[in-house]
């Protein structure tokens, strides 16, 4: 089991068990409490929006140092080597994380958009905030494990 | 791809409250002939979605949709957002065994697809039709 696999289980648990008291509190009509779960709601997709896009960021990043160091060591002509020997060839050195992306995915193309849409939520969660658009986490988690396959070296 | 500006922000908003009006009426008509069935619609939730604050449109209301049994509450339709990130809107339905996620997949410049993903079944959506409305009641 991945632990996308993982974390969409126990995100599934959590986010039923919140709605099901959700609906108790709309049959009974309590407001408040029916506020409060769907807050809660909010934050655990918010929480494990983070969680999932943390395990691709991280592959992004591995991925994106092993391509470097790979033709850093297998171009032997230094004119064809060189635009790869400026770049950094380890996952925690400073390179933007846009530019990572575009060595793995088409620049423009729909996944490197989609990763980029993700990126800007994860900031935005990040940095105090909460979600730019509403995110429906089934279809989230779905393109999260199909985007961890796609990004390879 | 039109220009984003506030009349485009508008009118996808307007194309939304009449994409959760037809799931509504769907609903209606595919459980009129039930006579223990109930369809209550007096309550709203607002909408002021990030675009629309950018672009100052002003807040709507859009209305929440109630299935009941004999005055019991069934399932609760609650439309959550019109710009989802992978859809094109999408609305929650609540009960008691967890919430229905309902999303759109087309809906902008093609008619609408809208699907469900059960609270067993969150990896694989269904169609939203008919069947699956007789199905939750």
């Amino acid at each position: 089991m991945s632990i996308f696999d993982e974390l969409e289980a126990q995100y599934n648990d959590i986010d039923n068990e919140y709605s099901s008291i959700e609906f108790d509190a709309i049959s009974k009509g309590w407001n408040k409490k029916e506020g409060k779960y769907k807050r809660k709601r909010e934050l655990n997709d918010q929480a494990y929006f983070l969680f999932m896009f943390s395990r691709l960021e991280d592959r992004i990043r591995h991925e994106s140092a092993s391509l470097i160091t790979k033709k850093q060591s297998s171009i032997s002509s230094w004119k064809q080597r060189a635009s790869w020997d400026i770049l950094p060839g380890g996952a925690r050195d400073e390179m933007p994380f846009k530019r990572r992306l575009a060595l793995l995915v088409k620049k423009g193309g729909r996944d490197y958009n989609l990763v980029v849409d993700y990126y800007k939520e994860r900031n935005s969660i990040a940095h105090g905030g909460s979600f730019i658009s509403t995110i429906s986490m089934p279809n989230v988690i779905s393109e999260m494990k199909r985007l961890h396959r796609v990004v390879k070296a | 791809m039109s220009e984003i500006d506030k009349e485009y922000i508008e009118k996808r908003v307007e194309d939304w409250i009449q994409r959760v009006d037809r799931v509504f009426s769907l609903v209606r008509d595919s459980l009129s002939g039930n006579p223990e069935i109930e369809l209550v619609q007096n309550k709203t939730v607002s909408m002021h979605e990030e675009l629309m604050q950018k672009y100052e449109v002003s807040p709507v209301n859009l209305p929440v949709l109630e299935i009941r049994r004999k005055s019991v509450l069934l399932a609760s339709f609650k439309p959550m957002g019109l710009w989802v990130i992978g859809a094109n809107g999408r609305i929650d339905i609540l009960t008691k065994e967890g919430s229905y996620i309902l999303v759109d997949l087309e809906g902008k410049e093609k008619p609408s697809n809208w699907q469900v993903y059960t609270p067993k079944n969150r990896k694989n959506s269904i169609a939203f039709d008919k069947e699956f409305l007789w199905e939750l009641v």
